[in-house]
């Protein structure tokens, strides 16, 4: 896949319990028919699946765009929703808006946004209260993540 | 070498979904790795910090919903124990058999199963052991 790039795009349905992680499902059988390294996989599979389980459990309805370039994965969650009034509070680990029935899935934790900082190696957050939200992640397939950074 | 059939035998469970039978390769994979969790979000986090192989990873857990084996597909578990009896509904049976993940019930507690299986020296996800 020198050069090339690949672009896909899933819907998400705010409050669709039972089609949270039909995405990032997907995403991680495209990446393993691409032949991606186990490890890459394994951490766009655990950021996708957090960042569609907040499209479900906090917005109305939304988009996974995933592009596959030589260099990364670049995942962009966007959403029409009630936005983060204070990013840097929902960063914060325990701190959590879900519902009972999430908590009831297992979700609901405050964890999700950590998670997805944790297993990535670039994620920015975009929002507008009352608008909606857009975060995007990046996780490089090189080895050499320090040399791309620069 | 921990097997499934050793598993359903000590913690006399039943086993809901034989998805390694369904791969004509029953009773081949063994486990070595124990998480006992109800948080999704958790097991995510343990996961992603979790370098070996995933496939030698059991799940315990008190949660029966379909999002128990999207998070044990997203992450490569591929043998899921629910405790005290929780019967996983149709849907779940259903997802994991498309996963590919084994489904066991046990009439044990969590407690008393993570007892039985760090007796018989099976390790958390850090790796720690029954040392004596
Ligand atoms: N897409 C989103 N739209 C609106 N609010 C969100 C979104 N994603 C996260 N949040 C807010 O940030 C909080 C923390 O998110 P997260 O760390 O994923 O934990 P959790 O989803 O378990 O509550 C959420 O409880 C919610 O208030
Ligand atoms: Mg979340």
């Amino acid at each position: 896949m020198d050069g090339q790039l690949i672009q896909m795009e899933f819907p998400v349905k705010g409050g669709n319990f039972g089609g949270a992680g039909d995405a990032a499902s997907k995403i991680k059988n495209i990446l393993k028919q691409l032949g991606i390294r186990y490890e890459i996989i394994k951490r766009v599979a655990i950021a996708s699946y957090e960042a569609e389980m907040n499209i479900v459990a906090h917005a109305a309805e939304g988009t996974i765009v995933v592009e596959i370039n030589p260099n990364a994965v670049v995942v962009a969650a966007k959403d029409k929703g009630p936005g983060i009034p204070d990013i840097d509070l929902a960063m914060k680990e325990g701190f959590s808006t879900a519902s009972q029935q999430i908590r009831e899935m297992g979700f609901g934790a405050g964890m999700g946004l950590p998670n997805i900082k944790k297993a990535t190696d670039d994620m920015t957050i975009k929002t507008e209260v009352g608008v909606g939200t857009e975060l995007t992640f990046k996780i490089f397939l090189t080895d050499n993540r320090e040399e791309t950074l620069k | 070498m921990i097997t499934k059939d050793i598993l359903k035998e000590v913690l006399a469970a039943e086993i809901v979904l034989d998805s390694e039978e369904e791969f004509e390769q029953s009773g081949k994979s063994t486990f070595s790795k124990v998480c006992g969790c109800d948080m999704m979000s958790d097991l995510l986090s343990l996961m992603n910090d979790h370098e070996h192989d995933n496939k030698a990873v059991l799940l315990l857990t008190g949660l029966n919903n379909p999002q128990v084996v999207r998070t044990c597909e997203m992450v490569d578990i591929k043998l899921v124990v629910f405790v005290r009896n929780k019967q996983p509904s149709d849907e779940t049976v259903q997802l994991a058999r498309e996963c590919g993940v084994t489904l066991m019930c046990t009439p044990y507690t969590m407690y008393k199963c993570c007892g039985i299986l760090y007796d018989l020296r099976m390790k958390d996800l850090n790796g720690e052991i029954k040392t004596n």
